[in-house]
């Protein structure tokens, strides 16, 4: 979970002082106000308990900074937890006992502190000098029961009871007080849901096909989201039952339609309205009834697949301008739009997806919406950038047009490793059901899929060799500070939020993310090839640049935003350019350095962001000029914030003056590098 | 997209007819221009050709007017099924006459496409003001049906009559339309698409399929 730091004062208040005192001393260091900053920020004992409430459970990393707090667990996998001593040294030498404790509010700690372990016993551990992964300590091997029902995640505390008393109390450190639980075990999102599904297909007439999936008791579960199905050209509405048995298991209501695709996307939009519209104002027809009631119209999902995921974002448009009104349902109530593979025949104004909540899978082997520079029409991902709400990119290599579909036939793919259905559904339905669960419940514990890294944290049901790249990012206006998203300032040497850019790495190029010779092939007068992200009349700017030995890439920060100790992350994404000879020399996927820089000099130790997961090697699929390597996949990077303190105390992270970028040196010893959003992400997000 | 033997041929008459009709396919074109790629080859004939007529109108989304539809032909085309393959960009506009044609199925497999085209009732003739003696069926330039206009459709006619496209032999059209029989009248566009989804069944069996997706029991 995401919390303030500790700091260096209750360190020197549990080494100076008995246990039973903590409680007083904690009031008197908040009322006065007492901050001694190891540059992680502070953490002050809880008032009434006295306790700490800290960061700890987490996955280890193979390297620096060897330990990730993490939020979410899937069941099956290891759970640890680690104490940095370096920031805790008054641990050192303390023998404790670690509980996992069913989560509590702070209200039911306050009235019932006695420590339960879900283990069965806790795990008793002496704090020893050095680093953590000296005191790393295994809570669990996978065994924690997941079962949350049609909900994702079981929450839980880590409670390190260093008086041994079996009793929270002061002194005791706690993940999980505040705010979020400590961490959640969730079932895998990718395998069925509790509920058995009833399948019912019918007509309201032309165009208003439908074939509904829903929970076989639906009369016990109260009101559940609704998620609209909108085909592509030449598929069919009833090709859709992975997706809509899936979700009904897990307490959705899922209805996939006839959609008018072959006049083309305007037509397919109406579709997608019109059905909407329809099965909310008929559910009284439908199997004598049985969803009145149950469908709840303030959370609606759209999914559509090419020409409908072109239609779904167009739909929305429509609502969200006034262009349409639909009946029963209005903009707000549209939780999430996804478009699968879509295409791109409308305008810039027609297809930008507002403030919704959007989402997009590719298929980098589509042989059909193909994604390659050719024509506009093929290029799916300047809808996602146009998108300013929460927004989430999947690329699956090996997937291909008709893998998203689970009708039998032609696959419409093309290129190396390919996955099939067999590859692509597991993507598709664990992340759609993480999605879906975030965005219409709420639920904290889903986020890990999409915030993460797909190297980092993924359904165990999708195959090992399916490569996905990622992205996400927070909705504008979410709180994160953007330090440069190359959209203003266009100079190389000015950030967007107007700090200086110092970088030795070679070529580098701030433009238009698209690629404008309609060929993959690298050409020095394209540096933006195998950027498929914005066509004419797109904004979408960000920054490519190529090296061959150690070089950097900095950019100062903004006096007024020197604290990051209250920050949760560094977050930006980056991908490799296709065909390019560094690209192709390297021939791997890649990662590089990230260094801060304090105010007095101080320097972070620098941190492969490879360790939480890499940059994917373009697919490698031929065509479209020479060589080999289809669109530049982007992958969002996020770099916990504490970890830049990692063995390493006396950086200060509440006076950053500069993120270094580090290539050559850390991670790939060369390549060519596409950089957009870097940013500070802010707590809550 | 995918490079069909069609569009190969396509492209071949185009560089040699009408090069000002790459455009549609650079990047940043938004329109497809009317060019000679309306393809002769595209309809190989007419099978069925049924009048039907409607109490209650409906919209023809395959047009940019989208005009209200009471009236029209149901028919059955004999088609390259290379031409009909379904994808996600451009696909070639069927035209008959001065209309749009509205693609029931695919055909890809049969070779037979069932279509509804619209049209005004012609009360002297006693059947659709469009002649299918008079108006030749062809596939036009690949676009979006839904933004074909009826300039456009002006410029496609231009560019088949330059193709060298003419009217099917009358003697086939009759044997069309005797295959077809009277004027179906039926109350609207749900009685329309599930009659024609009838005639995909017996003349596209291999989708029997997609047929059935259009003939799920109607809610009452």
């Amino acid at each position: 979970m995401h919390r303030d730091s500790p700091s260096a004062v209750t360190a020197l208040l549990r080494a100076a002082t008995p246990l039973a005192l903590m409680a007083p001393l904690a009031a008197q260091a908040l009322s006065t106000s007492t901050q001694l900053s190891g540059g992680a920020g502070s953490v002050t004992p809880e008032p009434r308990l006295g306790v700490l409430d800290l960061e700890l459970a987490g996955e280890t990393l193979a390297g620096y900074p060897h330990f990730h707090y993490t939020r979410t667990f899937e069941i099956g996998k290891r759970v640890w937890m680690a104490i940095d001593p370096t920031r805790y040294p008054a641990f050192v030498g303390d023998t404790a006992d670690i509980y996992v404790v069913a989560h509590q509010s702070v209200a039911q700690w306050i009235a019932n502190g006695a420590l339960i372990d879900a283990r069965g016993a806790p795990t008793t551990f002496t704090f020893q000098p050095g680093t953590i992964q000296a005191n790393t300590v295994t809570l669990d091997n996978g065994t924690l029961n997941a079962d949350a029902g049609d909900s994702l995640g079981v929450p839980y505390d880590v409670v390190i009871d260093f008086d041994q008393d079996g009793l929270l109390g002061a002194g005791d450190a706690i993940d999980g007080f505040y705010g979020e639980p400590g961490f959640f075990v969730v079932e895998d999102p990718g395998q069925p849901g509790p509920h058995n599904v009833i399948e019912t297909q019918y007509s309201g007439g032309s165009f208003l096909g439908q074939d509904t999936y829903y929970p076989a008791n639906l009369l016990t579960l109260g009101q559940l989201p609704l998620v609209v199905i909108s085909h592509g050209n030449g598929h069919d509405y009833r090709w859709y039952d992975h997706i809509g048995y899936h979700l009904a298991s897990w307490g959705c209501i899922v209805m996939s339609h006839q959609n008018n695709t072959q006049p083309g996307p305007e037509a397919a939009s109406v579709t997608t309205l019109t059905n909407t519209d329809y099965l909310l104002s008929n559910q009284h027809l439908i199997d004598n009834g049985a969803l009145v009631g149950h469908i709840d119209a303030t959370r609606i999902i759209w999914i559509g697949h090419s020409r409908g995921g072109e239609g779904v974002a167009r739909a929305f448009n429509k609502v969200k301008t006034g262009a349409y009104v639909p009946v029963n349902y209005k903009a707000k109530d549209i939780a999430l739009v996804s478009s699968i593979a879509p295409t791109e025949f409308l305008t810039v104004a027609q297809l930008t997806p507002f403030d919704v909540n959007y989402h997009m899978f590719v298929g980098a082997s589509d042989s059909d919406v193909n994604g390659g520079p050719t024509t506009p029409i093929v290029q799916s991902t300047p809808i996602y950038e146009r998108s300013v709400g929460d927004k989430t990119f999947h690329s699956i290599q090996g997937a291909g047009h008709a893998d998203f579909h689970n009708q039998a036939g032609n696959c419409w793919c093309t290129g190396p490793s390919l996955i099939g259905k067999t590859g692509t559904h597991p993507v598709v339905l664990s992340n759609y059901l993480a999605l879906i669960k975030h965005y219409t419940e709420g639920n904290v514990a889903a986020r890990d899929y999409f915030e993460r890294a797909y190297d980092d944290f993924h359904s165990a049901s999708i195959p090992s060799n399916v490569i996905v790249a990622a992205e996400h990012k927070d909705a504008v206006g979410s709180g994160n500070f953007v330090i440069d998203d190359f959209q203003t300032n266009t100079g190389t040497a000015t950030s967007s939020s107007g700090t200086a850019v110092t970088a030795t790495v070679t070529n580098l190029v701030e433009a238009l993310m698209q690629d404008l010779d309609s060929s993959f092939s690298w050409s020095a007068a394209v540096p933006m090839n195998g950027m498929c992200r914005a066509i004419s009349g797109d904004v979408q700017r960000g920054a490519i640049f190529d090296f061959t030995t150690s070089s950097t890439y900095s950019v100062a920060v903004l006096p007024a935003q020197k604290d990051f100790s209250n920050d949760v992350a560094l977050g930006f994404r980056a991908c490799q350019g296709t065909r390019h000879p560094n690209t192709d020399s390297w021939n791997q996927p890649a990662s590089f350095g990230v260094q801060l820089e304090d105010a007095l000099g101080h320097l972070s130790t620098p941190i492969d962001f490879g360790w939480y997961g890499k940059l994917t090697r373009p697919y490698l699929r031929t065509g479209t000029g020479t060589g080999s390597g289809w669109a530049n996949e982007f992958g969002t990077v996020r770099i916990p914030m504490e970890s830049f303190t990692r063995h390493n105390p006396t950086f200060d992270l509440t006076q950053v003056v500069k993120i270094h970028f580090l290539f050559g040196s850390v991670g790939a010893t060369l390549g060519r590098i596409g950089m957009d959003d870097i940013e500070i992400i802010a707590k809550g997000n | 997209m995918r490079n069909s033997r069609w569009f190969l041929t396509s492209f071949a008459a185009l560089a040699v007819l009408a090069a000002a009709g790459t455009a549609w396919m650079k990047a940043g074109a938004t329109q497809p221009a009317a060019s000679s790629t309306a393809a002769a080859s595209g309809v190989r004939g007419v099978l069925f050709a049924q009048p039907f007529v409607l109490d209650q109108s409906y919209s023809h989304t395959w047009r940019a007017e989208q005009p209200s539809v009471r009236a029209g032909w149901l028919l059955v085309l004999d088609v390259d099924p290379e031409v009909v393959v379904p994808q996600q960009g451009y696909e070639p506009v069927l035209f008959v006459g001065d209309q749009t044609a509205e693609r029931i199925n695919h055909g890809d497999g049969s070779g037979h496409l069932v279509v509804i085209v619209p049209s005004e009732l012609d009360h002297e003739r006693g059947e659709p003001a469009l002649d299918l003696l008079a108006g030749p069926i062809w596939f036009g330039t690949p676009s979006l049906p839904e933004q074909v206009d009826a300039k456009r459709l002006a410029e496609e006619r231009i560019a088949a009559r330059r193709a060298g496209i003419k009217p099917f032999a009358a003697a086939k059209v009759i044997e069309a339309k005797q295959r077809g029989g009277g004027f179906i009248a039926l109350k609207d566009r749900t009685e329309l698409e599930r009659y024609a989804a009838t005639l995909v069944t017996t003349w596209a069996p291999d989708e029997y399929d997609l047929a059935q997706g259009l003939l799920q029991p109607l809610l009452k």
